[in-house]
């Protein structure tokens, strides 16, 4: 599918899930008042995010164990600055419920084994990004980095059994959502709808990385012609 | 940036129309406290926050356009560099082949 398509429809798809959180859902939970309606970005934001980074991973671990195709690293680090975005909607919204549920913009520091664990994903994350732009030699940059990204993997799992884990404090493991059937079908038509999105902002960003890598090889032409 | 501007309307209006619906006017909040505990604690009124919900759809939805529109810029302005660049490189080689052993100054 054309890119530009695919963002397209991807931003459409988002506008509809918006659309159908402002006018067919109900306005208010009993408890949570209209809070509640930030679920409906929340969650098909963390559960993209974690999808994305087990891409990642699985990129990663293609790259090292299977021929080492710098296509496959490009993959992985787009997945990577996605999953960073996602996870970044992830934190705002639920920073913004919690102080509506909680009064507190964000009750975490051991106190909430899900929403820790989501920071130190984001900060491992961030720590790939960071380690990635300090290596200059690109064969050293991607295997090194293809190496990182497998172990941060293994924090993903943790996130989302973080509940089951560690015991529940805050933080449910899933809501309940069977009261009325169009909160079952916003929450899953957004969670297509941001994958679709994010699927294309991912097309995007590699197309960022594959230029990049195109201007660096042209440059190196340039340098060993020395015009 | 007229498409883009009308993108970020279009993605904002069904924000907007939500702030729009302001039912009841309370700032009662359930405390964490009564949200862990196993009884349901029904608010009436509920709690009204169209503000917080607004600041999460906007922050979301500007985060999003801003991420896309940086994305897209960046790629348009690396494939011109890349392009212009293989061209140079193309022409200089090309000119090279074509050109007599001396340079016209003699050198």
């Amino acid at each position: 599918m054309a890119l530009r398509l695919h963002c397209l429809i991807g931003w459409i798809l988002v506008t509809v899930t918006l659309a159908m959180v402002a006018f067919y859902v109900p306005r208010y939970d009993p408890i949570l008042g209209n809070s509640y309606l930030i679920f409906f970005w929340h969650f098909p934001s963390a559960i993209n995010c974690m999808n994305f980074f087990l891409a990642a991973g699985v990129f990663c671990g293609l790259f090292l164990f299977f021929g080492r195709r710098s296509s496959m690293d490009r993959w992985a680090t787009s997945c990577v600055e996605v999953g960073m975005l996602a996870c970044t909607v992830t934190l705002v919204t639920g920073g913004v419920w919690a102080r509506c549920a909680w009064g507190q913009w964000n009750v975490w520091m051991f106190n909430d084994p899900r929403l820790l664990s989501v920071y130190i994903m984001w900060f491992t994350y961030a720590a790939y990004l960071a380690f990635r732009t300090s290596i200059q030699e690109p064969r050293k940059r991607r295997v090194f980095s293809s190496a990182f990204g497998i172990i941060a993997m293994i924090n993903v799992p943790i996130v989302y059994f973080a509940i089951r884990i560690f015991g529940k404090e805050n933080h449910p493991m899933s809501l309940n959502l069977e009261a009325d059937s169009s909160l079952p079908v916003t929450r899953w038509f957004g969670a297509v709808a941001f994958l679709v999105l994010y699927t294309a902002l991912v097309r995007l960003r590699r197309r960022v990385h594959t230029s990049r890598e195109e201007l660096e090889r042209a440059q190196g032409d340039f340098g060993r012609v020395g015009i | 940036m007229i498409r883009a501007l009308l993108l970020v309307v279009l993605v904002m209006f069904p924000a907007v129309a939500m702030l729009g619906d302001v039912g009841t006017e309370t700032t009662e909040t359930a405390a964490p406290a009564e949200l862990s505990s196993e009884k349901t604690v029904v608010i009436d009124p509920p709690p009204d926050f169209s503000t917080y919900l607004f600041v999460a759809y906007g922050l979301t939805c500007a985060l999003l356009c801003v991420f896309t529109l940086w994305t897209a810029t960046q790629t348009r302005n690396l494939e011109k560099s890349a392009r212009y660049l293989h061209e140079r490189f193309d022409r200089g080689y090309s000119e090279d082949r074509t050109a007599p052993e001396t340079s016209p100054q003699g050198l």
